[in-house]
């Protein structure tokens, strides 16, 4: 029986192991987007949908500038680049080209309705009554040594209505200008050159991440060699997953091999033997095994983070591995079964309650942590099962090591929380801790600010700055919404609240914005302007003017077109980010109003409330008031844990024997944050999620205290001292990572694991034991 | 159907404008040129000079009944600008500098066109700092260059290359003459359409711009 079983959990082990190389030789999809791990906002599906649609089309931009001294080696340099760019098959369009047909195509667009397209200018001109200025501008140009206007565009257009509309557009307004052929600028003697594209694949693919990395530093090798003073500076979503993800991985293949290192190291040094390292490496990794096949089946891909925190599930495996190697230094268990039987309520009973952790994890409606609670459940679940199953016999009948004073050390430790001997230093303990979390209590602050959670490179930041600063174009993460029945009531409302945001930049409230409505007025006010130049232009001075310059062919100003609607535009060039601007979706019009340089969200929040259907989103700040949100169902959910752990233990333990095996690790749950405040550290989400943990394995160690009697103690003290050990070395050194996230976790994880360690004997039954002698 | 025919003008009436600039530069850089690096005695003029004198300007454009002709003053500042001040038949200012092209009808701004906003107009005044220089190997990169000059007279033809941006312009030549300054420019657009432009009383000073005239320059700020 017990063989047969053996047999199949080998078979389970092998199958999960074949299934992993499978997967990873078919190469799998790492996620590395932080926000993966975020839910998704149920209270409004359409903004959502929206928000998603701009999201994903702004995180598929990437773009360039090609630098030089010389315009020539500039152009040139970018023209090779944007040639490799092209070739690499990575981006999916690239419009560094200006193409010269774009300008006409973009004519083509508006002429026919040229009658209804007027400038700011010419519109306030015209309705203050001063047509004549419009009059005498067309003069000036006809006479003028520059010689733009002819015979043809007079015909159709007399007044030059359309080329001041032209100039008046923002992308006129933009800081690069074609030079033959290429957008560029110029800044402090440099020449600039925009490549700007489409990133083909998925930014937070680390496939994609690594080919376009990889393709960069080949490309920027080979420019420097043909041009040593050419600079190459980018920015886009892509790279900035790249720099998490390096970072992530980078820290969790440290992360993983000091924890793996240490641990196995631990195990070594206290056991003295070859045997319980390979037990332990068997244990932890058919855990990590199935962890990684099972998170895989379930899920298809796996997240950066779930595999950064699923690395350090060594620390927590091991700690059943432990339990089990103590047994070693207990004289009255004689052989392998003995020792499993001797540690196998204090496994069933930790593991129950930490599993119980894992699945509050599950509740949340994280992706990413749901990632991370079903690596986490396999992992534990299967290292229990090879210690369960296969230690007795993977152990050697060895007579029990003699580990005294290492075992009567750790029992110092128990005997701290036993006895009357000890009562002062235990106050004194206990009051310095009180001491130290009033301390930090004054210094306690909750965090959820999301742009601190992706710690960007600097680097990559300037080189945004140098970009957004040289073109004039920088990509926010604000905008407006707005919403309607029709894409006509949209582009109405769109004009209104351009207007507004017009006055909102005069104030120095933003930058600047894109609007579709820029582009393609209401029709609206097509027809108000038609109208206007028809009554106030047309009208009283057509005939006298054609009359004074000589003309004598017929006129049509294009009075009887119909309207232009943002469909007849063209989808290049200045007109490539319209079609991201309109999120509509069947039946559901609505455009977004891409804001730049925000500087005061709330005027302008102010300016556009009395809009019906516009409203102001701001993606950091919705995911701010988000992990807030979170942060707080965090604490719940730990609740909600404890809750759930109780029963458990109160049904085994009876009720009061459960407070108390509750009590050290709720007491590390309470003074951590307040410790770690003391230390600086903010209190976030993660923090949050960090005590759930703490809570599980600290009732670890209470359980294995309370399962302890007699002799056992010391042994158990010391299985518990090598577990918060190899904890500390796992998770703790998280506290280490650059990674925002992952140090606002490993910190709290450090501090907690050290008080719930250093309070666990207090579950044992010292007090019972003290009552009973009281009592006798 | 009143559109229907009209395409082509349609979208040569928007890039002829949106290149507006380049024949005023074009103007500009080749009264440099020609000042600068003809043979028969040309009169260079150089940064801390000023060249003042008076043009006819005569446009003939296809429609139209008869050429706009402008008679006026124009003030040429090397390093700083063109003034081309037309006094006939209504007055009217243009200035052109490296930052752009601004225009005023009598007082009245009518037009601005900063040279960013303007395809081309930086490559234009490489091209403009090129003839100041006499280097003809930058010019014929956007041009290809016909000289001819007996005695005292000289003329030189430029035919825009394809690759430059001049052709955009659609200018289909442009052809100097003069003897010590540039007398005569004729602009060919084609299409029937073309400028002609004398220039006479030439005067060339040491840079004294009048208050009014640097507070013209001052108008387009780099």
């Amino acid at each position: 029986m017990k063989l047969l079983a053996r047999i199949l959990w080998l078979a389970i082990v092998g199958l999960a192991a074949v299934y992993l190389v499978q997967r990873l030789e078919g190469g799998i999809t790492l996620q590395s987007n932080i926000l993966a791990l975020l839910p998704r906002e149920s209270r409004d599906n359409a903004a959502q949908d929206a928000q998603d649609r701009i999201m994903q089309a702004l995180s598929h931009r990437i773009v360039f500038l090609v630098g030089d001294t010389a315009p020539d080696r500039a152009a040139g340099a970018a023209r090779n680049f944007s040639a490799a760019l092209g070739r690499s098959g990575l981006i999916a369009s690239i419009t560094s080209q200006a193409d010269p047909a774009q300008m006409k195509r973009m004519g083509a667009a508006y002429f026919p309705y040229r009658a209804g397209l007027l400038s700011e200018a010419d519109r306030a001109a015209l309705t203050s009554g001063n047509g004549k200025r419009l009059v005498d501008r067309a003069l000036s140009v006809l006479y003028g040594p520059t010689g733009m206007a002819d015979g043809k565009l007079i015909a159709r257009d007399p007044f030059l209505l359309m080329p001041s509309f032209f100039l008046a557009l923002p992308a006129a307004q933009s800081r690069l200008s074609p030079q033959d052929g290429l957008p560029t600028t110029r800044d402090n003697g440099k020449t600039y050159v925009l490549v700007s594209g489409e990133l083909a694949g998925d930014p937070y693919s680390l496939s994609v991440e690594t080919a376009m990395e990889d393709f960069l530093s080949g490309e920027t090798a080979s420019l420097k060699a043909s041009d040593p003073n050419v600079t190459l500076l980018r920015t886009g979503a892509v790279f900035y997953a790249h720099d998490g993800a390096k970072e992530s991985m980078d820290e969790s293949s440290a992360i993983g091999l000091v924890s793996l290192i240490g641990t196995l190291g631990l195990i070594l040094l206290v056991f003295r033997g070859v045997r319980p390292i390979f037990m332990g490496l068997a244990a932890i990794g058919s855990g990590i095994v199935c962890a990684a096949a099972g998170t895989l089946w379930w899920f298809g891909q796996m997240h950066v983070i779930a595999l950064l925190f699923g690395v350090s599930l060594i620390g927590i495996s091991v700690d059943y591995s432990l339990q089990y190697f103590c047994e070693y230094f207990d004289t009255d268990a004689h052989d392998p079964d003995q020792r499993l039987k001797r540690v196998l309520p204090g496994i069933i009973v930790g593991v129950a309650t930490t599993l119980i952790g894992y699945c509050t994890l599950l509740l949340a409606p994280f992706p990413g942590l749901r990632q991370v609670a079903v690596f986490s459940f396999i992992g534990l679940a299967a290292t229990v099962a090879t210690v369960l199953l296969w230690y007795p016999a993977l152990d050697g009948k060895v007579a029990p090591a003699r580990g005294t004073r290492l075992v009567s050390l750790a029992g110092l430790h128990w005997k701290l929380w036993e006895g009357r001997a000890s009562l002062w230093l235990r106050f004194l303990l206990v009051g310095a801790c009180i001491a130290a979390a009033a301390a930090g209590s004054l210094r306690f602050k909750f965090d959820d600010d999301v742009r601190h959670l992706q710690s960007l490179s600097s680097d990559l930041k300037y080189q945004e700055h140098e970009i957004a600063r040289l073109t004039g174009a920088t990509a926010g993460t604000q905008f407006l919404l707005v919403r309607g029945s029709s894409e006509q009531t949209v582009l109405a409302t769109e004009e209104i609240a351009a207007g507004k945001l017009a006055q909102a930049r005069r104030a120095g409230a933003l930058s600047g914005f894109s609007a579709i409505a820029q582009y393609a007025p209401p029709v609206a006010l097509q027809k108000s302007d038609r109208e206007l130049v028809r009554s106030r232009l047309l009208d009283p001075y057509l005939k006298s003017y054609l009359q004074g310059i000589g003309f004598g062919g017929s006129v049509d100003a294009g009075l009887s077109a119909g309207y232009l609607a943002p469909a007849d535009l063209p989808k290049d060039g200045p007109f490539s980010l319209l079609p991201t601007l309109d999120v509509s979706s069947p039946g559901q019009p609505a455009h977004i109003i891409l804001l730049n340089g925000v500087t005061n969200p709330a005027m302008i929040q102010s300016l556009v409330s009395d809009l019906p259907g516009v409203r102001l989103v701001d993606l950091a700040e919705d995911w701010t008031r988000l992990f807030g949100d979170y942060r707080r169902y965090a604490i719940v959910l730990l609740l909600v844990s404890a809750a759930l752990m109780y029963p458990l233990l109160a049904w085994r333990y009876g009720l009061g024997r459960g407070v108390r095996i509750l009590a050290p690790s709720l007491v590390a749950v309470a003074l951590a944050p307040l410790l770690a405040a003391w230390a600086g550290v903010a209190f976030t989400f993660f923090n949050a999620m960090a005590l759930v943990l703490v809570l599980s394995i600290g009732v670890d160690y209470a359980v294995f205290c309370s399962e302890s009697s007699g002799t056992r103690k010391p042994v158990t003290a010391l299985a518990i001292a090598l577990a918060a050990l190899s904890t500390i070395l796992s998770f703790g050194l998280l506290a280490f990572s650059r990674v925002f996230a992952v140090h606002a976790f490993g910190t709290t994880m450090l501090i907690g694991i050290c008080l719930a360690f250093l309070f666990a004997p207090a579950a044992g039954d010292g007090a019972a034991r003290l009552e009973r002698e009281v009592s006798s | 159907m009143p559109i229907r025919h009209d395409s082509a003008p349609r979208e040569r009436s928007t890039s002829r404008f949106l290149s507006a600039s380049i024949t005023a530069c074009l103007c500009a850089s080749v009264l440099f040129f020609a000042t600068r690096t003809m043979a028969g005695a040309p009169q260079s003029v150089t940064a801390g000079e000023t060249l003042r004198g008076r043009f006819v300007q005569e446009r003939s454009l296809a429609g139209f009944d008869r050429p706009l002709r402008t008679e006026g003053e124009f003030v040429l500042a090397p390093g700083t600008g063109l003034l081309w001040e037309g006094e006939t038949p209504f007055a009217s200012t243009t200035v052109i500098t490296a930052a752009g092209i601004v225009q005023f009808a009598g007082d009245q701004e009518a037009l601005r066109l900063p040279a960013k906003q303007m395809p081309g107009m930086d490559r234009l005044y490489e091209v403009l700092s090129a003839a100041l220089s006499g280097d003809v190997t930058s010019l014929r990169r956007a041009f290809s260059v016909t000289e001819a000059s007996q005695s005292d007279h000289w003329q030189i033809a430029l035919v825009p290359l394809a690759s430059g941006n001049a052709s955009a312009a659609s200018i289909k030549s442009l052809t100097l003459s003069g003897g010590r300054f540039v007398d005569s420019v004729e602009v060919d657009r084609g299409n029937g359409d073309a400028d002609h432009i004398t220039l006479h009383d030439q005067v060339l000073s040491p840079a004294d711009l009048t208050d009014k005239e640097k507070s013209l320059f001052a108008t387009l700020p780099k």
